[in-house]
C-alpha cells in the first residue's frame, strides 16, 4: 500500500518534472521575456515575466488548462513583439524596399504561423502533444533570439548605406570649398588630408555594411537551430559597431575640413 | 604700408562671411532629409544638434536689448541674430544623429539577443 502510494508520488512527480523542462526550454527565453507591461522595448523580448504566473500554474499543476494558458501567453507576447517589428520597418526608410518587403514577409510569416499554431494549441487536449507544441513556440518562430535581431541589424546596415549619398555631397561641396580657399592662397593641405579621411572613412563603412542585408534577411529559424544563424548576427553586430565608429570618424574629419577652412 | 593693413583687414572680413551665406549641396541636402525623415524621432534631434530656430530664438531674444533707453539708442538697427550655421555642419550634426540611430538599432538587437528564447 506505502509502496503503491510512493509509486503515485513518483509518476505524478516524473510528470511534473516532464512539464517543467518543456515550460523552461521555452521559458528560458520567455522568461527573459518581461515586466508587466507588454511593450517595453519597442520589437525586443516584450514582457519579460509576464507569462510567468502562467509558467508557475503549469508547474503546480500540469493540467491541459494551465499548459493551454501557458502557451497561448507565450504566443500572444510574441504577437505582440511582431506588431511592433511591423512598425519599426514601416517606420524605417533607410531599409531599402527590398529588404523591407522580405522583413515584412518573414513578420508575417512568423505571424501566422503562430496564429495557426495558438489554434492547434487551444483544439489540443493531450498533454505531450500540447507540451510539444509549446516548444515550437520558441523553436519554430525564433521571435527574440533571430527574427528581432534580423530586423535591428538590417535597418542599421541599410542606414550606413543610405548616409553615403548625404556623405558624398558634403565631401563634393567640401571639395569647392578647398579649391576656392587654395585659389585664395590658403594653406589647405590639412583641410585636404582631413577631406580624403572622411571619404575614406565612408568607404570603409560602406564596404562593412554591403554584404550584411543579403545575409541578415536570408536567415531563418531552421538555420538558427542548425546553428549556422547566430554566427552570421555576431559578426553582422560587430561590423556594424565597426562601421558606426567609421562613419562618427568621417563626421569628424568632415568638422576638421570646415575648421582648417576658418 | 596702410595700404596693406586695410587690405589685410579687408580680406579677414571676407573671410568672415564665407562662412554665412553657402548654398547647401543639393545632394547632400536632400538625401540628408530623405533618411533623416526615416527615422521619424531624428529630425527634432538633428535640428537641436544644429542650433535650429527654438535654439536660436531663445538665445537671440535673452541678448536683444528690451528696455526703452535700449531702443531709442539705436533705433535703425535691428539687433544681429545669431550667426547662420554652416549647412556642411548643420548637416553633420543631422549625420551624427543618424550614426545615433544606427548605434541604437545594434545595441537594442544585442539586448533582445539576450533575452534568449
Amino acid at each position: 500500500m506505502r509502496s503503491g502510494i510512493r509509486g503515485g508520488r513518483a509518476a505524478i512527480r516524473s510528470t511534473l518534472g516532464a512539464v517543467l523542462v518543456a515550460v523552461l526550454v521555452v521559458a528560458s527565453g520567455i522568461g527573459a521575456a518581461g515586466a508587466a507591461s507588454p511593450a517595453p522595448v519597442p520589437g525586443g523580448p516584450a514582457g519579460i515575466g509576464v507569462c510567468a504566473a502562467r509558467a508557475s500554474a503549469v508547474r503546480a499543476t500540469g493540467t491541459v488548462a494551465t499548459l493551454r494558458a501557458f502557451g497561448n501567453c507565450e504566443i500572444n507576447r510574441r504577437l505582440a513583439t511582431l506588431n511592433r517589428l511591423t512598425a519599426t520597418v514601416d517606420a524605417s526608410k533607410g531599409l531599402t524596399s527590398s529588404d523591407a518587403a522580405a522583413l515584412s514577409s518573414d513578420i508575417g510569416a512568423a505571424r501566422s504561423g503562430l496564429t495557426g499554431l495558438k489554434a492547434t494549441i487551444d483544439g489540443q487536449t493531450r498533454i505531450p502533444a500540447l507540451k510539444a507544441e509549446i516548444v515550437q513556440i520558441a523553436t519554430r518562430y525564433r521571435v527574440y533570439v533571430l527574427l528581432g535581431p534580423q530586423v535591428r541589424l538590417t535597418i542599421a546596415a541599410d542606414d550606413v548605406l543610405a548616409l553615403k549619398p548625404a556623405f558624398d555631397g558634403i565631401s563634393a561641396t567640401l571639395t569647392g570649398r578647398i579649391a576656392t580657399a587654395q585659389r585664395n592662397g590658403k594653406d589647405v593641405t590639412s583641410a585636404q588630408a582631413a577631406l580624403d579621411a572622411m571619404n575614406a572613412a565612408v568607404a570603409d563603412a560602406v564596404a562593412l555594411a554591403s554584404p550584411l542585408p543579403a545575409k541578415l534577411v536570408a536567415l531563418t529559424p531552421a538555420g538558427f537551430n542548425s546553428g549556422t544563424a547566430v554566427p552570421v548576427l555576431k559578426n553582422a553586430r560587430s561590423a556594424l559597431l565597426e562601421a558606426r565608429d567609421y562613419l562618427k570618424a568621417a563626421a569628424q574629419d568632415g568638422r576638421k575640413v570646415l575648421t582648417d577652412l576658418e | 604700408m596702410a595700404a596693406a593693413l586695410l587690405v589685410g583687414l579687408a580680406l579677414a572680413g571676407c573671410g568672415s562671411h564665407k562662412d554665412t551665406p553657402q548654398p547647401a549641396p543639393p545632394g547632400a541636402t536632400s538625401s540628408l532629409a530623405e533618411s533623416g525623415a526615416s527615422q521619424g524621432s531624428s529630425s527634432p534631434a538633428g535640428s537641436t544638434a544644429g542650433g535650429g530656430p527654438s535654439g536660436s530664438a531663445s538665445s537671440g531674444t535673452s541678448a536683444r536689448p528690451s528696455g526703452p533707453a535700449a531702443t531709442s539708442s539705436r533705433p535703425s538697427r535691428t539687433p544681429a541674430g545669431p550667426p547662420t550655421p554652416d549647412p556642411v555642419a548643420s548637416e553633420l550634426d543631422q549625420i551624427n544623429q543618424l550614426i545615433n540611430d544606427i548605434n541604437d538599432s545594434v545595441q537594442s538587437s544585442d539586448s533582445s539577443q539576450q533575452g534568449g528564447e
